[in-house]
């Protein structure tokens, strides 16, 4: 686990390009800045406009920086988990040195023969998450580096996806100026501040509705065991009542926030507000109970989608239930929604940091919070697989810095003086030793 | 040598100032003689000869004494003035042979100015004297012009005698003193007193004028004095019997009195056209006509008065009968909202003053109708009674349409605060949702009391203002109250939100001092306790802003307006 360090997280969504700045401290994670802007180059979760996508990027970013007053240079990236393969793998080398110790040499011999046959033109590994390390039948290893054996053998679950995905992120990431310092899975992130270590550990459904797509993930023993990508979310509601109400897409975006219930039980016919509708002068009158219907049909669609496909795996029957979280599962109702579709309990993630209380932020803060919470073997095979370079950052270095760049900025103006000063004095000098 | 030369010097200079003595005294010399010169033609002028030419019309009276004035100013001036002239030349002349050029300088202005004088005075004597003998000329051609005025006017009034009645033997007086006027005349002319005939040709003009004044203006005073107003004073006379016959009255109408009044203006009248005075005469004919137009008035008013009061008979009849039964129809109202609201006792008591007011207005209508039944009735005074009453019923139907107004309002003040209910409780549920939005730690015990206790009250009003019947006057003041509640409400939750907001602001922003100021942990540390745990956002927030401001003074600003541009 990393201590005493500032980290960035960077979650490209559909909606929204969120990064936060957060500084662990004495094994407490604080976020000190947040920067949100809105996402113009990204569909359905994955990058389409490469320029657009680098724009909303730097200001998100600048938005952090100023916020924490801290200097932004590499970010923990998460990736959708769109068409992602979670596949069990093993692999197995010997230990042919002197000495018979495992050295970092043979963990990377080892994550190379693990996921031989899987990069190759279109598809490329996302992430490796090992189960288990044996040496010479000894199991449950997790981290074997310093051990003495002959055999080496890893148990791990390699996940893998669309090439085009992970590259257009590190085009971004890397055009923006910034450098990776961990790729993460988007559901495992979020898991890991959404899920209790109980949940994570007996099994829990997390579901992140978003803006462009809902991400469906099953967590098994601490483990992503299954993965999938309904590509509908929130945006999909507020386009219904855009064209159902006739209304705008801001208003109705407006009303969806202000009125809209997921669950129609749990609204009144008798409750109404008023609509401005496209080509009408005056608003119309809507009631809530019809809203909701609007609503809840888009979302039993979604639930109704995925839980056929969590059926296919038993995922459902899970002790933790159903855990929604993402900007889309802000609407009132959906946990009553959810409960009767999926029948099994739900609820809701919120995440508890300051600044960043929206379910909107759980992916960015998840991002942080696994980045931060991953052993050093984890850390170790992070930078194998996908090639990273990452550096800690210590915050009382960082912070001392940080403020004295501040200073120097408050003082910049004296300085430039006294630096137009000397140099005057410079001249002066030079020509008084001239006539001299 | 010197000497010879002062000696030629003086020489020089005494012939020098000879010849400019000499040349001064010529001067002089010119000037006497060019005053002399002018002398000589004032004794060459023709006077002489104008006085003998008068003397020989051996002109008489007034001619004669003016004549005789004028020869006087001509001695003066030829035995005194011209020869003091004279005298003053040969004193100038004197001292110019004698080197006094000063005194020859001012005789010399003297005889100047006493010239221009003299020739002054001959020229108006001359005039004069000229103006005498053309007096007589004049005087004929002008008794020629007065005569035809005269015989005009003698002519106009003989022609048009009965158009003067009785001015017209003080007309023929004035005729005959105008001809005696003329043997003066030429009485005056014979005995050659031409200024004197010139005198009397004067105030013959003015007495024709005189004349031609009479003759304009008296025709229609003498017509108005015999024909017109006599037949106005029969007019009157007829048009109050037909008032009578009508069965109308004129109230303080004496015709007696009045006709007598008119006969004695018209006979002073007659006095003053007969005297001549016609000032007087003007004046009094204007007085009558003013009267009979007075009169005649009244007894239009009168004549018409009757009309009128028939017609607001009809109106009146008309306006009980509609008045009666709009209170008839608002007591029936008063009986159906009875039903569903409790109704104002001044409403009520508003009601039956109304009753009453009409009861009022009824009899006093009731007795004009009793009066009009009687023949001698003056419908003027009826008219102004009725009007009055007229007014006092469009009070009454103010009165009226205000309760009906009232009453109306009832319903529509009760559907206004329903409607506004309904908006309340939109607006509740969307403070709610505003709330639930930033997914706060929680709300504190004094907000969310105060927000049930809004809550409640609209609750309590909409079950109120459900009921069958009810009071529409509480109701209005719970609204009101009600209304200042939600607003409040709405603005403690702004403050609360803002206040979580910026304490989330100030806490990510106030971390970079954590290692640097050793009070700032505690700070943060009794902040987050207010925030997550007391849910007091307004304390925490503030508590940061005052530690913040301590380290750097600018920040809670700058976060502030940060803040409020994202909002």
């Amino acid at each position: 686990m990393i201590q005493n360090q500032i980290l960035a997280s960077l979650d490209i969504g559909t909606t929204s390009i969120k990064v936060i700045i957060a500084e662990i401290l004495n094994g407490k994670m604080n976020i000190i800045g947040v920067g949100s802007e809105k996402s113009k180059g990204v569909s359905k979760g994955i990058i389409i406009d490469i320029d657009e996508t680098v724009e909303a990027i730097k200001n998100a970013v600048a938005q952090a920086e100023a916020k924490a007053n801290v200097k932004v240079e590499q970010v923990i990236v998460g990736v959708p988990a769109n068409q992602l393969v979670i596949e069990p793998r093993h692999a197995s080398i010997k230990i042919s040195n002197e000495n018979n110790e495992i050295s970092e040499e043979h963990i990377i011999n080892v994550l190379e023969k693990l996921t031989q046959n899987i990069n190759d033109v279109d598809h490329s590994v996302y992430g490796i998450l090992p189960e288990e390390f044996i040496v010479d039948g000894f199991d449950e290893i997790k981290d074997p580096r310093g051990m003495v054996g002959i055999n080496l053998d890893l148990e791990a679950f390699v996940l893998s996806g669309p090439k085009t995905i992970l590259h257009n992120i590190k085009k971004c990431v890397e055009r923006s100026g910034l450098k990776i310092s961990d790729l993460v899975i988007q559901p495992l992130a979020s898991a890991s501040v959404a899920l209790s270590e109980g949940e994570k550990s007996f099994g829990a459904v997390l579901v992140d509705v978003g803006g462009g797509q809902t991400t469906v993930a099953a967590i098994h023993d601490g483990k992503l065991k299954y993965s999938f990508v309904d590509q509908e979310g929130g945006d999909f509601i507020t386009r219904d009542i855009s064209i159902v109400l006739n209304t705008t897409m801001d208003q109705a975006e407006k009303i969806k926030r202000e009125h809209g219930y997921a669950f129609t039980d749990l609204t009144s016919a008798d409750k109404t507000f008023k609509v401005k509708t496209v080509g009408n002068k005056d608003p119309e009158i809507i009631d809530e109970k019809y809203l909701s219907e609007i609503i809840e049909a888009r979302v039993a669609q979604i639930f109704e989608t995925t839980k056929d496909e969590l059926d296919t795996i038993g995922a459902l029957d899970l002790p933790g239930g159903i855990i929604l979280t993402g900007g889309g599962s802000s609407i009132p109702g959906l946990t009553d929604l959810a409960e009767e579709i999926f029948e099994t309990a739900a609820k809701i993630y919120i995440p508890d940091f300051m600044g960043v209380r929206y379910p909107s932020f759980t992916n960015a803060v998840g991002l942080v919070n696994y980045a931060y919470k991953q052993d050093e073997i984890q850390n170790f095979i992070n930078r194998g697989t996908l090639g990273l370079n990452n550096k800690v950052v210590n915050v009382k270095k960082q912070r001392e810095q940080n403020l004295d760049d501040d200073k120097d900025n408050q003082h910049d103006l004296s300085r430039k003086k006294e630096n137009e000063t000397s140099w005057f004095s410079k001249i002066k000098e030079f020509f008084i030793s001239f006539f001299d | 040598m010197n000497q010879e030369l002062l000696f030629i010097g003086i020489m020089g200079l005494l012939i020098v100032i000879y010849f400019i003595i000499k040349q001064l005294k010529n001067k002089h010399y010119a000037v006497i003689d060019s005053l002399d010169e002018k002398k000589s033609q004032l004794f060459e002028h023709t006077i002489d000869q104008q006085v003998l030419s008068i003397e020989d019309l051996q002109i008489t009276g007034e001619s004669e004494k003016k004549f005789l004035s004028l020869k006087e100013d001509w001695k003066r001036i030829e035995t005194v003035l011209l020869s003091q002239i004279e005298n003053s030349l040969y004193e100038a002349e004197k001292c110019v042979d004698q080197y006094r050029l000063k005194k020859a300088s001012r005789l010399e202005k003297e005889i100047k100015d006493n010239i221009e004088m003299v020739k002054k005075n001959l020229e108006e004597v001359d005039s004069d004297l000229q103006a005498v003998l053309k007096d007589h000329e004049n005087n004929l051609k002008e008794v020629k012009e007065t005569k035809n005025r005269y015989e005009t006017i003698r002519k106009n009034l003989l022609t048009n005698s009965f158009a003067y009645g009785e001015a017209l033997e003080g007309l023929e007086d004035q005729l005959t003193v105008i001809e005696k006027k003329f043997n003066s005349f030429y009485d005056a002319t014979e005995a050659r007193d031409y200024v004197g005939a010139k005198n009397i040709i004067t105030s013959i003009h003015n007495l024709l004028d005189e004349m031609n004044v009479y003759l304009s203006e008296l025709p229609e005073l003498v017509n108005l004095q015999e024909e017109i107003f006599p037949t106005d004073v029969d007019d009157l006379e007829n048009a109050y019997g037909k008032i009578q016959q009508k069965g109308c009255e004129v109230a303080d109408f004496d015709l007696k009195k009045i006709k007598n009044e008119l006969i004695k203006d018209l006979n002073d009248l007659e006095t003053e056209i007969k005297t001549l005075n016609l000032n007087n005469a003007n004046r009094l004919s204007e007085k009558i006509d003013t009267k009979l137009e007075t009169y005649f008035s009244i007894i239009e008013t009168e004549f018409r008065a009757k009309d009128k009061v028939i017609e607001k008979q009809t109106q009146l009849r008309q306006a009980f009968h509609y008045f009666e039964k709009r209170l008839h129809q608002i007591e029936l109202e008063f009986d159906r909202l009875e039903q569903n609201y409790v109704l104002d006792k001044q409403m009520k008591t508003e009601l039956t003053d109304l009753y009453e007011e009409i009861a009022i207005e009824k009899e006093t209508y009731q007795s004009i109708e009793d009066q009009l039944a009687d023949q001698t009735i003056i419908y003027s005074l009826i008219n102004d009674r009725l009007d009055s009453l007229m007014t006092s019923l469009e009070t009454i139907h103010k009165k009226i349409t205000k309760l009906n107004e009232n009453l109306l309002n009832l319903r529509t003040r009760e559907l206004a605060i329903k409607e506004d209910l309904k908006m309340m409780e939109t607006k509740m549920r969307e403070l709610k949702r505003k709330i639930e939005m930033h997914h706060l730690p929680g709300l504190s015990a004094e907000y969310l009391e105060y927000f049930f206790y809004v809550t409640d009250h609209i609750e309590s009003l909409k079950k109120e203002i459900g009921q069958l019947k009810i009071d529409m006057k509480s109701i209005g003041k719970s609204y009101q109250f009600l209304k200042e509640d939600m607003k409040d409400l709405e603005e403690k939750t702004e403050i609360l939100i803002e206040s979580a907001l910026l304490t989330e602001q100030y806490m990510q922003y106030i971390r970079r001092y954590q290692e640097s100021n050793e009070t700032v942990e505690e700070v943060m540390e009794k902040s987050y306790i207010l925030f997550t745990e007391e849910y007091e956002y307004t304390r925490a927030a503030t508590l940061l802003e005052e530690k913040l401001e301590e380290i750097e003074s600018d920040s809670v600003k700058r976060i502030k307006e940060e803040f409020l541009a994202k909002a």
